[in-house]
């Protein structure tokens, strides 16, 4: 390692450099001919407001995203950027910690590492041990007393744990050349982020290089050698950290230097209200919740508030927390008129696809009314075509696809659907994201003309130099109103200033060590354990007889194709799936195996084999035609259920001696009790193997393992591969049981397999299965099936039991999540 | 401006019940060939087998429009348990029909009221939900059907009348099909719900962005799918003269058939009503003509399962398309 690091050490001079990047999304343009560089050994910063560019920047440099034009220059060498992508950025040394978390909840904090890192473990068999060595020491030597446990699964950690070990994960990489940080210290306390401007540094003398993006001015000085300062997709300063300081970089980042440059995007309006409207209003009186702390103001009609701060300090919580207060009063909020809400981001909040123009622009004023009001189009058609034609919207007519129409256009009818439901409190979320000029200016008119009105009018923008329309702002950071400014006050440079403002205002991060309790009762089987020995217990008070050796054979060989078929089905929910034909897939098997394999053995196999094949290509279907795993397999249920019929009209048959023999071995250990214990083993095995951890993490985040260089298709097709096998040793199970074969009985067992695994503290998203705890729930159901018949409750109400047991457990965890939250 | 307006109208997406209608007609022929036979009666009998589909296939349709995968699993246990009432609250005694359909509908009602407390409050995705109500109902069932004697073989003569009679020589179910199908396209097109539900399933959180009130369009969804499922239940066993276990399993998948087969999206945002009853009548023709052809029962459940599938597939856009949109 240190024969390594001398190694870098010795390079000196240009270690990548990037030329006059392009990039355009539609009209408008990330990056505009950006040049940069970074020499070996050098912490660079980039700095900027939102929507610099900073993160497309990188992106282009991580190979994640393709530049439309410019050069990229690695250790002297050229890159093609037509076949450059992140996985062979990673292999030369390029990494990124991304600002959202890249990791598997679902898996330990070593694991990731691994998942992350498998390059790292090539053969080794002691990968497990390894991983946590490495985790435990990189953690270590950053992080010292970060009370990170690497055994712990990720979601039992804090958000700053989380993060320190994304931070942790990229430093383990021993050909790490070049590390993008992007506001890697948005969660961590002072003290973690004092450690890692210390860590940097002192790799950077071993000749690693940094680019560090960052909001905090104050650790941009604290840690780098130089800064480029981006503005509009244009670098506009760069230089060494000497020749500048804190209050000049605000200064620089408000772009006052270059504002000559850029006078198309100056704001030209100015609104002064002239009459207050009394009868719009909203109070927040010291308000707390939902992400925002003591937010106090009375804004009213006629004005237009701006909301500004840098992004995420709470400004779209304010906006949220007033828009839902419309639904569901709370206390603090206090509001008088109607409110609409016009979102920026239209791809995700705000268009209709499948509608038309003037569909998309009625919706609103819709709603207002009452839900089963007939409604009179031709006047609908009027009044949005009043709005149509006023805002010149570019189209073939109100009845083009929405998404036809070019970004700015789609945001027209945004603001027009606010503007045909003449609400009175409009609130708009970054509405001029990735819109021209033109159609600003008609959109900060248009509001202008609103306020005169009378109506209230709450503007946020990440933009802030648009906000010099508004006669006041309120400026956020860490969920709290840090600044208002007023009237002449209210200019692009003070806006800026003010969201630099209050950095005591940040969170204490209690990263306290959750209390352990005993390691057992806080395992995920401990639970669906405790309820299946209760209601064993239960059992053995009403008939004694379940103690005996021979009792409890019974009871697992009743038991056993579920449990086998319950891991089948949990390999299935790990991955956010549900299969509803696993019931006749079994079904099939046993059918097969009564029939076919007894009179023909090579076709029974072939048969087999085929169907398994089948079973594998249901993931490729689900991934590739994109279409829900529910109804490719609900539908493939029924192909189950044919083929079982087909081949074998009622119950019966005959099972091959060989498979009935092997339940009628003679042994002082029930046979059943040893094969439920050798194939949870097996399942168990599997998910800890370093493939099965992959499986289980795309359960969780398939795009961090797709990033790392996972392929998602493999995934999908050997998680369905493992469970048609397992689903297949369940149908060879039920067969050496019964001895015979019956089709439809089998199709029950599939609502009792997602019982068992729900039961077993499996999750239905987010890929949280245990292998143990299913094994636990699969007999819970069983042995519920017992007792009830011990009871003497006629079989018919089982299905409702256990269909009931389903929604009841879901349903406390649905509560108790809505407690937490 | 006018040119592209005439175009329009013609576009897939507005009338793919056309071409069902078109492809059931062909599908008829075939069967008519097949019998050797050409006959308007064949016709009828199907129309009639697929007017009982289609009530709850247009329930199907309502809660499939809601978006994000969504699908009523408790459909056949809504029908069997609908029959059961039948049995034992009506029983073929005309003083008692207006209190048992009540009681029916008002069954069929809770069963949506249930299911969307299930997905709303519990937050459980709606196919799981809806198959766990659905085995607690067939339960239900099975708990009528041990409690029951006989006397479940009389059916009252209104309920006959509406199930099988005619009126002026075409079935009467094909009115009632016909007034379902009217309202549920009135209240699609016309009011603020049907708005809002096609809204909601082409984009949950832009629904509730645009000032939608999402949780009422649903729960109202759930419930109308519940009672259509319900009458369709009362009047499957009018027809059948009684009730028996297991007998709304056959629905289930005839129901997702003919709700993609009629235009609907299944990732919601599109409902085609009209399309609905036409996926249905095309649906029970397929199933006549394997039938007629004499495929086994299991080669029909095979050959159903893969026509599900091929709709799917065929009905959702690729992964890459997704997306780029």
């Amino acid at each position: 390692m240190a024969g390594a690091d001398s190694t870098v050490a010795k390079n000196t001079g240009v270690l990548l450099e990037a030329n006059h990047i392009v990039k355009q999304y539609g009209k408008t343009t990330a990056t505009n001919d950006v040049s940069i560089y970074i020499n070996y050994g050098e912490v660079l910063a980039l700095v900027g407001g939102n929507g610099a560019g900073k993160s497309t920047l990188t992106r282009m440099i991580s190979g994640v995203t393709k530049p439309d034009s410019g050069e990229v220059i690695f250790e002297g060498q050229k890159l093609d950027l037509n076949t450059f992508n992140s996985r062979m950025a990673t292999q030369m040394g390029i990494r990124v910690v991304y600002q959202e978390l890249s990791l598997c909840t679902n898996l330990k904090v070593y694991e990731n590492f691994y998942v992350e890192l498998y390059s790292m473990f090539k053969g080794d068999f002691k990968w497990r041990k390894n991983a946590q060595k490495m985790a435990k020491n990189i953690i270590n030597e950053i992080f010292p007393d970060s009370g990170i446990d690497v055994n712990a699964r990720l979601d039992e950690l804090t958000i700053a744990q989380q993060q320190m070990c994304e931070i942790s994960r990229a430093f383990a990489d021993k050909k790490l050349k070049l590390l993008i940080l992007d506001e890697p210290t948005s969660s961590l306390a002072e003290e973690q982020t004092n450690q890692l401007i210390e860590y940097i540094k002192k790799k950077a003398k071993d000749g690693i290089s940094f680019i560090y993006i960052s909001h905090r001015l104050k650790e941009i000085i604290a840690l780098v050698d130089r800064v480029d300062i981006m503005q509009n997709g244009k670098k506009i300063w760069e230089g060494n950290i000497e020749e500048t300081n804190e209050d000049d970089l605000v200064l620089k980042m408000s772009g006052i230097l270059d504002k000559k440059d850029c006078t198309e995007e100056e704001v030209l309006y100015k609104y002064e209200p002239e009459k207050l409207n009394e009868n719009v209003y909203v109070k927040m009186n010291n308000f707390t919740g939902s992400g925002l702390k003591n937010v106090d103001f009375e804004i009213k009609g006629g004005e237009i508030i701006g909301v500004a701060g840098l992004e995420g300090n709470g400004q779209k919580d304010l906006l949220h927390a007033i828009f839902e207060s419309k639904n569901r009063k709370k206390a603090g909020i206090d509001f008088k008129g109607s409110i609409a809400y016009v979102t920026g981001d239209r791809k995700k909040e705000g268009n209709f696809v499948l509608w038309d123009i003037l569909q998309n622009m009625m919706i609103t004023k819709l709603s207002f009314g009452k839900l089963f009001k007939v409604n009179n189009e031709a006047a609908l058609h009027d009044d949005a075509k009043k709005w149509y034609d006023k805002l010149k919207i570019k189209s073939d007519g109100m009845d083009q696809k929405i998404v036809d129409l070019s970004g700015g256009n789609q945001q027209k009818v945004l603001v027009a659907r606010a503007m045909v439901a003449d609400a009175d409190i409009i609130i708009l979320d970054d509405p001029t994201r990735g819109v021209d000029i033109v159609t600003k200016r008609q959109i900060y008119e248009l509001l202008i003309e609103a306020a005169n009105n009378g109506k209230l009018v709450i503007f946020y923008s990440s933009e802030n130099i648009e906000l010099e329309l508004c006669n006041r702002v309120f400026v956020m950071r860490y969920g709290t109103v840090v600044k208002e400014l007023k009237e002449k006050e209210v200019v692009a440079d003070s806006i800026v200033e003010a969201s630099f403002m209050g950095e005591e205002l940040k969170p204490v991060k209690n990263d306290k060590k959750k209390s352990k309790g005993l390691k057992i009762t806080k395992s995920d089987a401990f639970i669906p354990f405790v309820a299946m020995m209760v209601i064993y217990a239960v059992c053995a008070f009403k008939n004694s007889s379940v103690l005996s050796p021979f009792g409890i054979e019974l009871l697992l060989s009743g038991a056993l194709p579920l449990i086998v078929l319950s891991l089948s089905q949990m390999f299935i929910i790990g991955l956010g799936h549900v299969d509803l034909g696993v019931g006749y897939f079994m079904g099939i098997v046993n059918v097969i195996c009564a029939t076919w394999l007894y009179t023909n053995p090579a076709l029974g196999f072939g048969a087999l084999i085929l169907i398994l094949l089948f079973y594998a290509c249901m993931g490729l279907i689900i991934y590739y035609r994109n279409i829900p795993a529910v109804i490719m397999t609900l539908g493939a249920s029924f192909i189950w259920k044919g083929l079982g019929i087909t081949i074998q009209r009622s119950p019966g048959g005959q099972v091959p001696q060989w498979i009935q023999a092997i339940f009628t071995l003679d042994s002082t250990i029930p046979i059943c009790l040893i094969l439920a214990v050798v194939i949870t083993a097996l399942a168990l095995l599997f998910y800890r193997s370093k493939y099965g951890t992959v499986m289980k993490g795309f359960g969780n985040n398939p795009m961090a393992l797709v990033r790392s260089g996972w392929s998602q298709p493999k995934a999908y097709f050997s998680i369905y591969l493992t469970a048609g096998i397992i689903a297949m040793i369940a149908g060879f199970i039920i067969s050496g049981i019964s001895g015979a074969s019956d089709t439809n009985a089998s199709g029950t067992y599939t609502l009792q397999t997602i019982c068992s695994v729900i039961v077993g503290g499996g999750y239905l998203l987010g890929g949280l299965v245990s292998v143990v705890g299913a094994v636990f729930g699969a007999m819970t159901f069983s042995l519920i099936s017992v007792l009830l018949g011990f009871l003497n409750v006629s079989t018919d109400y089982v299905a409702a039991v256990q269909g009931a047991i389903l929604l009841i457990i879901l349903g406390i965890r649905a509560f108790k999540k809505g407690e937490k939250n | 401006m006018n040119e592209n307006k005439a175009k329009k109208k013609f576009s897939l997406s507005d009338a793919s019940w056309v071409y069902v209608m078109f492809g059931s007609i062909a599908m008829w022929l075939a069967m008519c060939a097949i019998s050797g036979k050409f006959s308007f009666e064949s016709l009828q009998t199907n129309i009639i087998a697929a007017t009982f589909l289609a009530i709850v296939s247009i329930g199907q349709m309502l809660v499939v429009t809601t978006g994000k995968g969504a699908m009523d699993l408790s459909i056949p246990g809504t029908i069997t348990l609908a029959a059961f009432l039948n049995s034992m609250l009506i029983n073929g005694d005309p003083n008692k029909i207006v209190v048992g359909i009540i009681i029916i509908v008002l069954t069929g009602a809770a069963i949506g009221v249930f299911n969307s407390i299930c997905v709303l409050g519990l937050k459980i995705p709606p196919m799981i939900a809806t198959l766990a109500v659905n085995y607690i109902l067939s339960s239900f069932a099975m708990m009528c059907n041990s409690h029951m004697g006989f006397e479940r073989l009389v059916q009252a003569d209104v309920l006959v009348a509406i199930a099988s009679g005619k009126t002026f020589g075409i079935y009467n179910m094909i009115f009632v099909v016909a007034a379902i199908t009217i309202l549920v396209v009135f209240l699609l097109k016309k009011t603020t719900y049907g708005k809002s539900l096609i809204a909601l399933g082409q984009n949950d959180l832009a629904a509730y962005i645009a000032g939608m009130h999402i949780n009422k369009v649903q729960i109202f969804t759930y419930i109308l799918g519940g009672v259509l499922g319900a009458i369709a239940g009362l009047l499957i066993s009018v027809r059948s003269g009684g009730a028996f276990l297991g007998m709304g399993d056959d629905y289930l998948m005839d129901t997702v058939a003919g709700v993609v087969l009629g235009g609907t999206l299944m990732s919601g945002g599109r409902a085609c009503a009209v399309g609905t009853v036409f996926g249905c009548l095309f649906i029970r023709i397929v199933v006549t003509l394997m039938q007629l052809a004499q495929f086994d029962i299991g080669v029909q459940y095979i050959i159903k399962g893969i026509l599900i599938v091929a709709i799917i597939i065929i009905g959702t856009p690729s992964r890459r398309k997704t997306e780029q949109m």
